[in-house]
């Protein structure tokens, strides 16, 4: 149908040409139109047109800059690449993916204004958030469109009983409730304080971890939080020291965690066992920025491998070859979107976004992507992964050291 | 007991950093009239060029050494280009132009240098300390004092012994006279430019290796910074070091027995708190005009 304005010029009478010539180039015309309808009409019927087929939107609100772009901009580079490399080899059905990524400086007003103007152009779903913040603010708007939530790198606990709301890793609490004990097994029980970045739902995390240190047979001595950016962590470092713990969780952006540790090395604190974490620091933002004498002591959660155990994946080789470095960040990243991308393919055609939250409920130890363990959802359960790694830290890089399940 | 001596004395160091942040901007306030929200930003813009010259093999101490070169030029650049077209305008335009300046340089900033930051940058001064109970006041720590030392005599000495000193200290009283009397306003303006750019840059330096480098390093102490000079008095250069240590003891007080979600919110207050009861700030002196 969209063949018609563009022929219709031709159709108009010529000026400056002779009647006869005129004449046949108008049979011309109406012939080139006919052949037109003719093909258009046979792409149509055998759909899989690429040109003729309307793109499938997407959102994706990102903090590209802000205290946390740095982490979060590879993040969107991997997930674009690999949307690319769909499109290039043809794209879902015919249909190529179209992205609008805004940044939102992991400000939650700023997430608002793009999500607001994702439902105005009516995508079919929104992804690639990055950051714990930003979340709770965005469902409930999109929640009423009826747009499915796609795995947001972050914890969002508020979100979680939202019938839109579809997250791949358990938020961080649920992480470092079962990480927890499996550290506390490993290396003995023993005290525990937690640090925090303040941000929605941390308290519930808190209340996880303090519960979990409990039942695992630790003392949970103290827990402290500081807004994310703090200029000066020292009085944090202070107080934990004098609590002497074994071991000390960290639930905080990578750099703000990073930050700590500079301040744990300077006042001359570490645990006497483990610097415990998440995913939201088992990443090159955070391990780069660590003095290498925590490097022992440092055991972190994460729901996909490490880019040690990478190197022959498809996203390894998309990334390289879009100029995008291999890290767990970019790996996530490109792992999200094959897990898009899987959802995509299987939803019922025209895809809505109902139909992507009927297809995603319907999984089962789904294998959607390369990087991410197998998925699974339910009517009632919206968190994809349940099995995740535990990686500790060697000649400078995560390695894989257990698995829980 | 111990632990509060160890959060104060912590509060003294991050006060000191501070209040030399906030000596730059009461500098370039009592030397232009305007005090340029952008500051800390042009420290770290310069730290980051540091980076990059270090990062493409140079010794840190010679890129730390051409880093200094360069940012006498950068501040003689802010001003000629961004500061001193039609500025005679209303402070409302400069001001924003400050603030345009700020978010610019932090763009640019993640355009040019951002793109895997935070940075780890190299601590230019020695590791350890001295343990002082259970705190340990670091050698860096010790540095900054004498930095601080050393910045102060090199004011006071400028503004009592020098022509230069003399004629910021007319223009900080009274520009349009001190105009009249023969004193290049614009001149002088370009060189509190030069001074207070690589005194930016000195901070952005000290507060690199601690927070990383990235560009939103200066944020956070920007915002402490201006609440020192308040406390201290916006127009008393020694007031800002009294204030920082005010601002910085009371900050770290407040995370460690409060809250740390209202240490930044206690530092704005004790700033609105000063200008409700004592408007001139604790060092600060009345601008008194003859009617």
């Amino acid at each position: 149908m969209s063949s018609y304005p563009r022929t219709r010029p031709a159709l108009r009478p010529l000026r400056g040409l002779r009647p006869k010539s005129r004449g046949r180039l108008g049979l011309g015309a109406v012939g080139a139109v006919l052949t037109v309808l003719l093909a258009a009409c046979g792409s149509s019927s055998s759909g899989n047109s690429s040109t003729s087929a309307s793109p499938i939107n997407l959102g994706i609100s990102v903090p590209l800059s802000g205290p946390v772009g740095s982490s979060c901009s590879p993040m969107n580079k991997a997930m674009l690449a690999w949307f690319n490399h769909i499109n290039s080899t043809g794209g879902i059905h015919g249909h190529k993916i179209k992205v609008d990524t805004r940044d939102d400086a992991y400000q939650a007003a700023e997430a608002v204004t793009n999500t607001r103007a994702f439902i105005a152009n009516k995508v079919v779903a929104v992804t690639g958030q990055c950051g714990s913040v930003q979340p709770p603010a965005q469902m409930p708007l999109l929640e009423p469109a009826h747009i499915p939530f796609l795995f947001t790198f972050g914890s969002c606990v508020p979100c979680n009983s939202d019938p839109m709301y579809f997250n791949l890793m358990p938020n961080y609490g649920l992480q470092l409730a079962k990480e927890i004990p499996w550290v506390l097994q490993h290396d003995g029980t023993g005290s525990v304080v937690i640090m925090t970045s303040s941000t929605p739902g941390a308290a519930t995390i808190t209340t996880n971890v303090e519960n979990a240190v409990k039942s695992a047979g630790g003392t949970f001595l103290a827990s402290y939080s500081a807004p994310p950016g703090t200029a000066d962590m020292t009085p944090y470092v202070l107080k934990m020291k004098a609590q002497h713990p074994d071991y000390v969780v960290l639930n905080m952006t990578p750099q703000d965690a990073a930050v700590l540790t500079k301040a744990m090395t300077a006042q001359k604190f570490a645990p006497t066992k483990d610097l415990i974490g998440s995913s939201a620091i088992s990443q090159a933002t955070f391990l780069s920025n660590v003095s290498p004498s925590l490097y022992p002591k440092i055991v972190v959660s994460s729901d996909v491998i490490p880019p040690s155990s990478a190197s022959n994946t498809q996203c390894a080789k998309v990334l390289q070859a879009a100029g995008v470095q291999v890290t767990s960040v970019t790996l996530r990243g490109c792992g999200t979107a094959q897990v898009d991308v899987k959802a995509l393919e299987q939803a019922k055609q025209p895809i809505t976004g109902a139909g992507i939250a009927a297809v995603l409920e319907s999984w089962n130890q789904v294998k959607a992507s390369e990087i991410y363990p197998p998925i699974s959802f339910s009517k009632t359960n919206h968190v994809g992964v349940s099995n995740f790694y535990i990686f500790g830290v060697k000649n400078g890089q995560f390695v894989v050291i257990g698995q829980l399940g | 007991m111990g632990l509060a001596i160890s959060v104060i004395v912590s509060g003294i160091a991050f006060g000191l950093l501070i209040g030399l942040l906030s000596f730059v901007l009461v500098f370039l306030n009592k030397a232009t009239g305007i005090a340029n929200f952008a500051i800390g930003n042009i420290g770290m813009f310069e730290t980051f060029a540091v980076y990059r010259l270090y990062t493409s093999g140079i010794n840190i101490y010679l890129a730390v050494i051409i880093g200094l070169g360069f940012s006498v030029v950068f501040g003689a650049v802010v001003y000629q280009v961004i500061m001193r077209p039609f500025s005679t305008g209303s402070q409302a335009n400069l001001l924003v132009r400050t603030v345009g300046l700020y978010l610019l340089l932090a763009a640019m900033a993640d355009v040019f240098f951002g793109s895997h930051q935070p940075y780890s940058f190299p601590t230019l001064l020695p590791e350890g300390g001295i343990s002082l109970g259970s705190a340990v006041i670091n050698w860096s720590d010790m540095i900054t004092v004498g930095i601080v030392v050393i910045v102060v005599s090199l004011f006071v000495t400028m503004f009592r012994f020098t022509a230069l000193g003399l004629q910021f200290l007319a223009v900080a009283q009274r520009a349009a006279t001190a105009r009249l009397l023969g004193v290049r306003v614009p001149r002088l303006s370009m060189v509190a430019y030069m001074i207070a750019a690589p005194l930016a840059f000195i901070v952005a330096l000290l507060v690199a290796p601690s927070q990383l480098l990235s560009s939103q390093m200066m944020d956070s102490i920007l915002l402490y910074a201006f609440a020192a000079a308040v406390v201290g008095g916006f127009t008393s250069l020694p007031g800002t070091f009294a204030g920082g240590i005010i601002i910085g003891v009371a900050a770290d007080l407040v995370a460690t027995y409060v809250g740390g979600d209202l240490a930044l919110t206690s530092a704005l207050v004790m700033m609105l708190l000063t200008l409700a009861v004592r408007p001139n700030g604790l060092f600060g002196t009345p601008q008194v005009a003859r009617l």
